[in-house]
């Protein structure tokens, strides 16, 4: 019996020990808020807000509340919202990049086909008699 | 007893399947975004573009399966986006290439339009050119119309001077001889009149003379 409450004892002080582990303040996430402050930097120069504009919402809102969340030391969460910050921010950057992509072929491919039937209709013209 | 025991294989039974659901649900959001992410790493088109972006997905899965359950929503909104900014940035590094392409087309085809201008530019100054040399060539065969014109003026009106001075010398030269055969005339008719008197033939001779003085009229 003394043995039994000895077991039961030394796992309560073992879940104890593990749950204040759980439990203790991590260090502030300063290179993930890092990390994610440059992300959405760089998708605002790329005109992600203007371009990508639901993507580039998402990173902010994540960022304010990782911020939040840091601000109450609760480092966990910060983490990953900055992280989640982050990924927003990256994609929003891809689709801005895609969108001028797609927008400067297709200018190009227009004007191209309007040299394309200028020369043409002056090589006509030169073969009219 | 045997009532207790069987309350807790039930409990088991219950947490087992519990456990069994979650893990299951677990596994099908794992391969729905696994199967998303093979479409863009098996797609010709896109599959060996933006490799970084497509290790930050790979990685990401890896998180994902490997997560704690209480992680895992984080980890699947991560995956999901990362995987989405994978195929993004592939689609857009496909694009930038076809704009490249696009880009040259375009320079070639300014090129051909500059030189078409130019050529044209050139067939219109050579146009202008001729033009302008035929019209100098007009004016210069105008000009000469109206010098020789001119000209033939002048020597008209210097012959009609000139003839109009011959006459007025014949003229002169005529009254001069009609004056000096007058003259003459008289001389004769007044030598007659004082030889007469002395003979016949002289008075003959005399009136022969008067007749030829006549002549030049």
């Amino acid at each position: 019996m003394t043995s039994g409450r000895g077991k039961i004892h030394a796992l309560v002080a073992i879940l104890l020990v593990a749950t204040s582990a759980g439990c203790a303040p991590t260090k502030p996430p300063t290179d993930e808020m890092d990390a994610a402050t440059r992300a959405l930097n760089a998708a605002r120069q790329a005109d992600a807000a203007q371009l990508s504009a639901a993507e580039f919402r998402a990173a902010s809102a994540h960022l304010d509340q990782a911020r939040a969340a840091e601000r109450n030391q609760d480092y966990d969460v910060a983490a990953q919202l900055a992280a989640e910050s982050q990924a927003d921010s990256e994609l929003a950057r891809a689709r801005a990049r895609l969108a001028k992509a797609r927008s400067e072929v297709d200018k190009l491919a227009r004007e191209n086909a309007g040299m394309d039937r200028d020369l043409a209709g002056s090589a006509q013209t030169e073969q009219q008699p | 007893m045997k009532t207790t025991s069987s309350y807790r294989w039930a409990i088991a039974l219950l947490l087992a399947s519990i456990f069994a659901g979650n893990a299951s649900a677990r596994d099908e959001e794992y391969q729905r975004l696994l199967d998303r992410f093979n479409q863009v790493a098996t797609d010709p088109a896109l599959a060996s573009h933006a490799p970084s972006a497509m290790d930050r997905a790979r990685i990401a899965l890896a998180s994902l399966k490997e997560a704690r359950r209480g992680d895992r929503e984080h980890w699947v909104y991560v995956t999901e986006r990362r995987i989405d900014a994978a195929r993004a940035a592939a689609e857009a590094e496909v694009l930038e290439a076809k704009q490249a392409d696009l880009q040259r087309e375009n320079d070639r085809l300014q090129l051909a339009l500059a030189r078409r201008d130019a050529d044209q530019a050139r067939a219109e100054l050579e146009r202008q050119r001729l033009q302008a040399q035929i019209r100098a060539e007009e004016a210069e065969s105008a000009r000469r119309d109206a010098e020789a014109a001119r000209n033939e003026g002048a020597q008209a009106v210097e012959a009609a001077r000139a003839e109009t001075e011959q006459a007025k010398k014949m003229a002169a030269a005529q009254a001069k001889a009609a004056a000096l055969a007058k003259k003459e005339a008289e001389l004769e008719a007044s030598l007659s009149g004082r030889t007469s008197a002395t003979t016949p033939a002289a008075k003959a001779k005399g009136k022969g003379k008067a007749g030829d003085s006549k002549k030049p009229d």
